[in-house]
């Protein structure tokens, strides 16, 4: 089937910077996506190419089968004719306009008549909670009121598609998540297709039901929240999601029966050892060198000459931070530094010799020539 | 609903942006480029015309253009100096300190921004020249003195004069430098130890160093090019600036364009590198001292102290506002002027005949007409040229910021030069649309910063949200982009409203007869018509301009006037 969202091969250079770099995806009707990655990654560039705000230098972007822009064949459609609501980071909620008024401006613009407008308003205002607000100047709302007119405003029109640029980035922690719960509340109640851009991996895995992890203008992978944090594609995701022990290390054998890797891991100072992998990442043979991904969750900590588990390493505590939900370890295992996040029960300090039980399963091998650096 | 919806006319953003563009480049660049053509020309009598640098080798370095040369140097440095030492003083005062009564002498210390002065020039010749005016009277009576201590005709006059005028512009530097440094450079040096004054010399003074060169700038740049004071000051008495030497030889028995043009040149480029030093050189070195909200800096208690600052603001508000227009007031109410107000010879005939006799009748409406047409195009063109510059996408933006900004550089009657020279064949000349075009050329840059102000503090999301909203670039416009920029165009509005209504140097340069306006009839009547009547007409454009400073601080506030 073909996506109601297509973005093909699109670029755009702002002078000598390249801001987005040939970029392809696409969105289900009545999904959502997400474009996740570090400032200035060409995140905002290309919604704003889907919203009409951008003239790309390349590529086509096609909504429900008509293309609104297309490089090659010179073809442009202005934003206003697009039907694509937008929510902008700073909120650009109409300062001379009460919240009504704000609100009821795209039916307006559409010349629709006043008495649905006005019902429209008051059923859209009562979505997004703000109908006591009706009659207020907008700007003089709270942040979070003023991101709910936005969004508010951004629907009103039944768009086709709903883009959301970090909605959510100048409000304050207890409030971004609440908001977050309501947008995924709203989009599915709604069932209206959306892009959401943002640079936080937490919001990216609640809202999203894809999500697209983006780096220096181009699309480093692409999944859903599952397999981009178990399975990730290479170096630049296994950091940017979550926290990530990756250690290099080169392939000595696969296991013929049941699929899983003997890896040699480099130590400092030349030193080994081996570890055992599970499951296999694809296509990986004897003498490839890769990266091995441990999550620091996934490693126990126990007593120092306890090695009796799998891949059993030895070290000393550098570091041990009480946490609340967990104590964070940073261990030093002949001169590699490696991160366990353990139950606080085990109480090791500084200095303590300690034994690190990695289970197969939670090794992840990723071949380094498909390192993104 | 939206696909049924009827196309917008897909050219109105190109047409109108791309349209102002051209516009304003070929209002300014064609004076411009005819303005040099012409100084590179020598015609003689009987010859025909031929290239040649001799406007400039021979003519511009004669001694009697090099002796103006010298006057617009001493006059403008003069001016300079002591428009610093007030304006930066006053800031102070007002900014920084426990001075009595600051909030309300604030607005006041401005007037003199929004007269003429031309007109000032004229009430100070009442007030201090010698035998007429009326302090040589006082003064000769208080101290029983036989000749006359004061006279403004001579390069001090002009000094004192244009700094009174241009106090303003250092001091709208000064003092929004002060305003908006942050309290927390203040409060650390107390903190670390620095007692308040010297607070004040080790940190206030220098982050206030650029702020006080670009106004030093302005002020040297301003009376360089100010041609009404060393008109009433100097001419009559053979001291000659630059600005007078260009309009002598536009006019009387020496007529030579050439040379003219040659002079307004070197003027040009006198006053260009300035301006540029000031955006390259000065503007950059400016500190952004941005501060947070509601903040208080700590005041210097002057102690008694505070008296003689009161004094100070007082004295200034004397010279620049209140005995200027106390001397046109009471010589325009007298039936002769002699030196002397007689209580007892008291006369509105001189304003019935400005209004009856038609030169004066005609250049009050010439006037208004002109203010509000001029006003009104100016600062249509400013928003398209703005928006074009700050919103737009296409090529020539940054070339555009230029072209609209470089007429600041020139002084009026240079570019009223250009203009006379471009359009003189033209079948706008001798009509009012002659002084229309000059009044726009000159002061695009005005209405263009008021819009462009405005426009950077706008986020361009609110004009894109429009769009996305569904809204035409054309109604985005008209129910985004313009009611949020309606504070900035209103004062702009007033503002150039107000200039055009005392522009003198170039509508005397452009006029015919049957096209005088207030500044031209004030000259006219100082020429032809003697003391009294002078003062009533020139009492006029002061009246019509005290209302629109009324006007200006009802309706835009006084945080709009920092031009
Ligand atoms: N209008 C512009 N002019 C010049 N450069 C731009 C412009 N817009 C974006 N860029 C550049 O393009 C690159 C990508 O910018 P973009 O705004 O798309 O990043 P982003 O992923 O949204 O980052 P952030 O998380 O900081 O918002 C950046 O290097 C930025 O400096
Ligand atoms: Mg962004």
């Amino acid at each position: 089937m073909t996506d109601y969202l297509v973005v093909d091969g699109l670029r755009k250079a702002f002078g000598r910077e390249t801001a987005v770099d040939g970029i392809s995806f696409g969105v289900e009707k009545g999904k959502i996506l997400t474009l996740l990655g570090p400032s200035g990654c060409g995140k905002t560039t290309t919604l704003r190419c889907i919203a009409g705000l951008e003239h790309p230098d390349a590529g086509a972007i096609v909504i429900d089968g008509e293309t609104m822009t297309s490089a090659r064949e010179r073809l442009f459609v202005p934003p206003e004719r697009r039907s694509v609501g937008l929510v902008f980071q700073s909120y650009a909620v109409w300062p001379h306009m009460t919240v009504a008024q704000n609100v009821s401006y795209p039916l307006e613009v559409r010349k629709w008549p006043r008495v649905e407008v006005a019902a429209r308003v008051e059923r859209v205002l009562e979505m997004v909670g703000l109908s006591r607000y009706r009659d207020q100047y907008a700007t003089k709302l709270s942040g979070g009121q003023q991101q709910r007119v936005a969004l508010a405003r951004a629907l009103i029109f039944n768009p086709r598609l709903l883009l959301f640029d970090e909605p959510l980035s100048n409000l304050d922690a207890k409030l971004r998540e609440q908001l977050r719960m309501e947008i995924v509340h709203l989009q599915r109640e709604v069932g209206i297709t959306s892009v959401y851009v943002t640079h936080d991996q937490a919001e990216a895995m609640v809202i999203s039901d894809r999500i697209i992890v983006m780096n220096r203008g181009r699309i480093e992978q692409e999944g859903d929240a599952r397999t981009i944090y178990t399975h990730p594609a290479n170096r630049f995701v296994a950091q940017f999601i979550g926290q990530a022990n990756l250690i290099s290390g080169q392939v000595m054998e696969v296991d013929g029966l049941d699929g899983s890797l003997r890896v040699d891991v480099a130590l400092g100072a030349g030193g080994r050892a081996p570890l055992r992998a599970l499951p296999p990442g694809a296509g990986l043979q004897r003498g490839m060198r890769v990266l091995i991904l441990i999550r620091p969750e996934d490693i126990e900590v126990g007593p120092a000459g306890a090695t009796s588990r799998d891949n059993g390493l030895e070290g000393t505590v550098v570091s041990a931070v009480y946490m609340g939900q967990y104590l964070d370890y940073q261990v030093d295992v002949a001169g590699v530094r490696i991160r366990a996040q353990a139950k606080p029960g085990a109480p090791y300090r500084g200095g303590d010799r300690v034994a690190l039980g990695v289970p197969p399963a939670a090794c992840f091998c990723i071949p380094e020539e498909s390192d993104g650096q | 609903m939206f696909r049924g919806r009827a196309a917008t006319w897909p050219g109105a953003e190109p047409v109108l942006t791309v349209g102002a563009g051209l516009l304003v480049a070929a209002l300014v660049l064609l004076p411009v480029g005819m303005l040099l053509y012409t100084s590179l020309r020598v015609e003689e009598f009987g010859e025909a015309a031929y290239f040649s640098l001799k406007n400039y080798t021979e003519f511009v370095v004669s001694p009697r253009i090099l002796r103006s040369i010298g006057n617009t140097l001493i006059v403008s440095t003069g001016a300079t100096l002591l428009a610093g030492f007030f304006g930066i003083g006053l800031a102070w005062s007002h900014a920084r300190t426990n001075t009595p009564g600051r909030r309300i002498l604030e607005p006041f210390t401005l007037v003199p921004f929004f007269l003429s002065p031309y007109v000032g020039a004229i009430a100070w010749s009442y007030l201090a020249a010698p035998r007429v005016g009326m302090l040589n009277g006082w003064l000769r009576w208080l101290f029983g003195l036989e000749t006359d201590p004061l006279s403004v005709y001579n390069r001090w006059g002009i000094i004192w004069v244009l700094a009174l005028f241009f106090t303003p512009v250092m001091y709208l530097f000064v003092i929004g430098s002060l305003r908006r440094m942050d309290p927390a450079l203040e409060e650390s040096a107390r903190t670390s130890g620095s007692s308040i004054l010297q607070t004040t010399r080790r940190v206030t003074l220098p982050l206030v160093t650029p702020a006080i060169l670009s106004g030093a700038i302005l002020v040297f740049v301003s009376s360089a090019g100010e041609f009404g004071v060393p008109l009433a000051l100097g001419s009559p008495f053979k001291i000659e600036t630059m600005t007078t030497q260009i309009y002598n030889l536009t006019s009387g028995s020496a007529i030579d364009y050439n040379a003219s043009a040659a002079l307004s040149t070197v003027l040009a480029a006198l006053t260009l590198t300035f301006i540029y030093i000031h955006r390259r050189v000065v503007l950059p070195r400016g500190y952004t001292t941005i501060t947070g909200r509601g903040y208080r800096p700590s005041l210097v208690a002057l102690g008694r102290w505070r008296y003689v600052a009161l004094s100070f603001n007082i004295a200034y508000l004397l010279m620049a506002v209140i005995l200027p227009l106390l001397a046109l007031f009471l010589v325009s109410i007298s039936i002769r002027w002699e030196g002397r107000f007689d209580p007892r010879a008291l006369t509105l005939a001189n304003y019935a005949y400005v209004f009856t006799y038609p030169l004066s009748a005609r250049a009050v409406w010439n006037s208004l007409k002109l203010a509000i047409a001029g006003a009104t195009i100016c600062m249509t063109l400013a928003i398209l040229v703005g928006y074009t510059i700050h919103r737009g996408r296409g090529r020539g933006r940054a070339a555009l910021d230029v072209l609209s900004s470089v007429p600041v550089g020139f002084p009026g009657i240079v570019l009223a030069m250009g203009i006379l020279i471009t359009y003189i064949r033209s079948p706008l000349y001798s009509t009012l649309w002659i002084l229309l075009i000059g009044y726009i050329t000159r002061y695009i840059p005005y209405g263009q910063r008021m819009v462009s102000s405005v426009l950077l503090a706008l986020s361009p999301e609110l004009d894109q949200s429009s769009r996305t909203s569904g809204a035409s670039w054309i109604t985005t416009l008209r129910r985004i982009t313009l009611p949020l920029l309606k504070p900035g165009i209103v004062a702009g509005w007033l503002l150039l409203f107000m200039i055009f209504l005392r522009e003198f140097p170039i509508s005397v340069l452009l006029y015919k007869g049957g096209l005088e306006v207030l500044s031209v009839a004030v000259w006219y009547f100082v020429e032809h018509e003697g003391a009294v009547r002078t003062a009533a007409v020139a009492m006029v454009q002061v009246g019509l301009l005290l209302g629109a400073i009324f006007l200006f601080r009802r309706l835009a506030g006084a945080d709009e006037l920092a031009v």
